[in-house]
């Protein structure tokens, strides 16, 4: 074999068989413009025909697959190469201000930008990173999809039918890592008004203790919290007095004020949450806490609940070990 | 002879390539200001307002600038990273502490052979590389 050819053969053999492992447009000749025009306007529809003109399409369409991947992929993608070297070295230049450090990093950015230009065109070959303009309009698709769902679930809460808007809003919920949280705050506010509007209100423990936490800064938030700590249900009070408590001192309430509402509610379950709740707050400035400490000893004499009153029990205990220095320190 | 084909070509784009990615990714010192003295001084002096002005200067600025950094890297930042290169040195070895004589004798002579190298070191990484 010719030795020029041997030495290719090797590197030619190795890229190949990478390809597949990559985003190649050779393995998905299907989302290549010239492969798909080939597919749409000259593939016939009639099955059998296919099948006959096989040894004519196969070379057609291997021929527009390289194409696509060889010369047409890597030209659409040139902007976008163009735009991430200018975003990673040519960017946020300050020669009014810092002169003399940006005289000194010209050569070394100039150096740099046929490097980076390459890597990143190769990158952008290789492997399947979606364009700037196919990103931009897949957001904008999505934010579309979400402002028409918006839109439908407000019209059957003015309908009064808020158990539906609940639904159509959590079915068609698709987190997304890569947006800021304020732009989904809107979405996950509507849904809090849904789940309260129709009594659901485990749907506040899902979504304002996971990733939306910003939703949980919003004023509509913390007067839904209000509302709820208000609500006849005990389900709904205990969701806004656990959250107050959670939140300690950055809460908009007294934590020493939610648990002493919480010890003094009229179920025995908010009543047994405060107790779960108490251990941080039994001190204050290494005293027993005095308004605590007259709840406790109320809820160990006279509760309704057994467990509440063991509970209670307990606590107490503990916090006279803590006060006398035998046991540990919360 | 075609420069593509340059072995030499070929060494140097590569090494460039090398050290222009490992660079920012070892945290390089001068990368801070705080570690740019020189050209920080020259920044705080020199600053042409107008585009017309910066590209005049451009010619005379471009390797003066580059001579500061250089000797922000180079001389400035290696003499200042000797006092804190021997502070860690210090701290780590020679500080007091509370121990047998015993053990203070046995210890004396790995100290005294690894305190020049752990200077250099400490040297080096407060020289050249972010901390």
């Amino acid at each position: 074999m010719c030795p020029r050819l041997s030495r290719l053969l090797l590197p030619t053999l190795a890229l190949l068989g990478a390809l597949p492992l990559s985003g190649c447009m050779l393995t998905r000749p299907q989302s290549g413009p010239t492969f798909s025009f080939v597919e749409e306007h000259l593939v016939p529809e009639n099955r059998t025909a296919q099948y006959l003109l096989l040894p004519v399409f196969i070379p057609i369409g291997t021929a527009a697959a390289l194409t696509d991947a060889l010369v047409v992929h890597p030209a659409m993608i040139v902007d976008d190469v163009a735009s991430d070297t200018h975003d990673a070295l040519w960017d946020n230049l300050r020669w009014d201000e810092t002169y003399m450090t940006e005289s000194a990093a010209l050569p070394w950015r100039t150096a740099a930008t046929p490097v980076f230009f390459t890597g990143d065109f190769v990158g952008r070959v290789l492997f399947e990173i979606p364009r700037d303009a196919e990103t931009i309009a897949a957001t904008e698709d999505r934010r579309e999809a979400e402002a028409r769902l918006m839109a439908e679930a407000r019209a059957l809460l003015d309908e009064g039918k808020p158990g539906e808007a609940l639904a159509l809003l959590v079915q068609n919920h698709e987190p997304d890592w890569s947006r800021p949280q304020e732009e989904q705050q809107d979405y996950v506010l509507l849904i809090f008004r849904a789940a309260l509007a129709a009594g659901r209100y485990e749907r506040f423990e899902e979504y304002m203790r996971g990733p939306y936490y910003t939703v949980t800064a919003t004023p509509e938030f913390k007067a839904m919290l209000e509302t709820l700590a208000k609500s006849e249900s005990p389900l709904a009070r205990s969701v806004a007095f656990g959250w107050w408590v959670d939140q300690g001192k950055t809460a908009e309430r007294d934590p020493l004020d939610v648990l002493h509402l919480m010890l003094n509610d009229e179920s025995e379950a908010i009543r047994a949450q405060g107790l779960a709740r108490i251990q941080p707050w039994l001190f204050q400035e290494g005293a027993p806490n005095p308004d605590l400490s007259v709840d406790l000893e109320r809820i160990a004499e006279s509760d309704a609940s057994v467990f509440n009153r063991e509970k209670a029990a307990a606590v107490l205990r503990q916090q006279a070990d803590q006060a006398s220095n035998r046991g540990p320190k919360f | 002879m075609n420069l593509i084909h340059s072995r030499t070509f070929i060494r140097g784009f590569a090494l460039l390539a090398l050290a222009l990615t490992l660079a920012p990714l070892h945290g390089c010192a001068v990368f801070q200001k705080e570690n740019r003295r020189s050209l920080n001084g020259l920044d705080a002096r020199i600053h042409p307002q107008s585009a017309g002005a910066q590209i005049a200067l451009a010619p005379v600025a471009i390797p003066v600038a580059s001579g500061a950094l250089a000797v922000d890297a180079f001389a400035v930042n290696p003499v200042l990273a000797v006092e804190p290169a021997w502070e860690d040195t210090y701290n780590l070895y020679w500080k007091p502490r509370e121990m047998e004589p015993l053990t203070r004798a046995m210890l004396f002579v790995p100290i005294v052979v690894l305190t020049p190298p752990t200077f250099v070191g400490s040297w080096l990484l407060n020289s050249f590389f972010m901390h």
